[in-house]
């Protein structure tokens, strides 16, 4: 068997290496649930592998229950990178000779995919988030000038950010595998992206809060004939004061651990208040 | 509204809300996608694009993290497009409906995501005789779940619900008027706040003062302020290689 096994060595040609990708990929969550997530996903996109690399039904049976185990991560940034990990430790274990190295490799499978999906989620939802907040919030600011430009621009951005991502990190997972995560964590290249993500989406929230908060205090007080414009006062000082304060507020109050919808409720309490007020 | 026009409606609805899970996203389920295409379909773009627009940055640091779903932003931006055409209410008031909507999306998700955990027990039991075949078909269900999720609620708000907001909106007093208009205009303070404080870190701070007086101060547009955002961050990239490495010397 072991001999048999040695003579075969089984390759993957172009298309069947790349049909895991397209697969999860293109349907990253569609399987999601609260008991396993994207378990089910994930071994959809790899099954063509399997069954290519175990023609033995029993070998094929433990492959299928091996993949049924429990997995989630940020879809885009680092799942097509750990499935390209997952697929060549099975081609690998495949074409393994030594029976103990390859329950080995088998063994490590699960190992490598539950020990990456949770840290590394942790860093790529929020850097994720980060990235397609800018193009997003650039997309958002050429809508709202009435133009079909920013649906344009957000699906041009969206679809090569995401596609062109999954397509090297793919290949990269295949290629370096875990050398690339010792790598970058010794060089703190990961950190270092997140930093400079972070500056860009700072900057961006920096714009868009004077220009995107239609917020401002533009009421008339009559004081013994003397007119006040409270916007006009601020804007002397400095122009946007009152959507910077609002946003610092909320930020503060989030931060705190108060829901998203807590928050849009105090936003319909204090509009109605300035409302009556006359602002 | 006839039913046949709620039914299609529906569809255009719940069709962009169901690339969010149900497939690939390809960008549709962007609240400034969404918008636009919604009301290419249903005769009225400037809307789409507006509202589409506006919800983008309320939702802009509305993001899932881990097992936790958030509210869902592609809901909200389908029906209130939707309902602002079908019944042409005013702007603001699509915008302050996006609320509960957006609510409504997250339930339904939930319940997908809950009907879903029932596959599993279906895939183990085939993963016994390595029915890779009828595995793969329960992806297809799963994302038929969450059509079917999506499209029962999506219908009975535009159905039942577009000859009611009509007639709220004909009857609205004057004052509601103004407090939505105030509402929607504070509404992105929400999405931006959150997104601050997603990446809050001291050391960042700098960079918001920079981008907000390039912008309040010197009314740069949002993509030139980007750009220098880009240059910045590139700065930072290639000349803080030198630093890190002297810092971690130091430390040693």
């Amino acid at each position: 068997m072991t001999e048999m096994a040695n003579k075969n060595v089984i390759t993957l040609t172009k298309k069947e290496f790349f049909q895991p990708m397209w697969r999860i990929t293109f349907f990253p969550m569609c399987t999601i649930n609260y008991e396993r997530f994207q378990t089910l996903q994930y071994f959809m996109a790899i099954s063509p592998v399997l069954k290519k690399l175990w023609p033995n039904k029993e070998d094929l049976v433990s492959a299928c229950k091996r993949h049924m185990a429990f997995f989630n991560t940020t879809p885009g940034l680092w799942l097509a990178f750990i499935m390209g990990i997952s697929v060549a430790t099975e081609e690998q274990a495949a074409n393994s000779s030594d029976p103990q190295e390859r329950a080995d490799l088998l063994d490590s499978v699960n190992v490598v995919k539950a020990s990456l999906m949770g840290p590394l989620a942790g860093i790529g939802d929020s850097l994720d988030a980060t990235i397609r907040a800018i193009y997003g919030a650039i997309a958002a600011s050429v809508a709202m000038s009435g133009s079909f430009f920013g649906a344009v621009i957000e699906l041009i951005c969206g679809n090569l950010y995401y596609v062109l991502l999954s397509y090297y990190t793919y290949q990269y997972g295949y290629n370096k595998g875990m050398t690339f995560l010792t790598d970058i964590n010794k060089s703190g290249l990961l950190e270092k992206l997140m930093d400079c993500a972070c500056i860009m989406g700072m900057m961006a929230v920096g714009a868009l809060v004077p220009s995107w908060i239609g917020f401002n205090l533009n009421h008339d007080f009559l004081i013994n004939g003397y007119t006040l414009n409270i916007q006009t006062a601020l804007d002397s000082i400095l122009p946007g004061i009152p959507p910077l304060l609002l946003t610092l507020l909320f930020a503060k109050l989030y931060s705190k651990k108060i829901s998203s919808l807590k928050l849009v409720g105090i936003i319909f309490l204090v509009a109605l208040v300035f409302s009556l007020i006359g602002f | 509204m006839s039913l046949g026009y709620a039914l299609y409606v529906t569809l255009v609805c719940t069709v962009f809300d169901w690339f969010g899970y149900g497939m690939y996203n390809m960008s549709l389920n962007e609240p400034v996608v969404t918008g636009a295409l919604v009301g290419l379909l249903l005769g009225d773009i400037k809307t789409g694009i507006t509202i589409g627009g506006t919800l983008q940055l309320v939702y802009l640091g509305v993001i899932g993290v881990g097992a936790a779903i958030p509210v869902n932003k592609t809901t909200a931006t389908a029906v209130s497009v939707a309902l602002c055409i079908v019944s042409k209410i005013e702007y603001e008031t699509a915008i302050a409906l996006a609320v509960p909507v957006a609510v409504m999306g997250q339930l339904s998700n939930m319940l997908a995501w809950t009907v879903n955990a029932s596959l599993m027990h279906l895939g183990d039991k085939y993963a016994e005789t390595a029915d890779v075949k009828k595995m793969t078909n329960l992806t297809y269900i799963g994302s038929l779940i969450f059509f079917i999720c999506k499209f029962i609620p999506v219908f009975l708000c535009i159905y039942l619900g577009s000859p009611f907001v009509s007639t709220l909106n004909d009857n609205m007093p004057a004052w509601i008027t103004s407090w939505l208009k105030t509402v929607t205009g504070m509404l992105p303070a929400l999405g931006f706040a959150m997104l601050f404080s997603m990446m809050y870190k001291p050391k960042y701070i700098p960079f918001f003062i920079i981008g907000f007086v390039l912008c309040a101060v010197f009314k740069g547009s949002l993509l030139a302020i980007a750009m220098l955002g880009l240059a910045t961050a590139l700065i930072y990239y290639f000349y803080s290689a030198m630093a890190g490495k002297a810092k971690n010397k130091g430390a040693n």
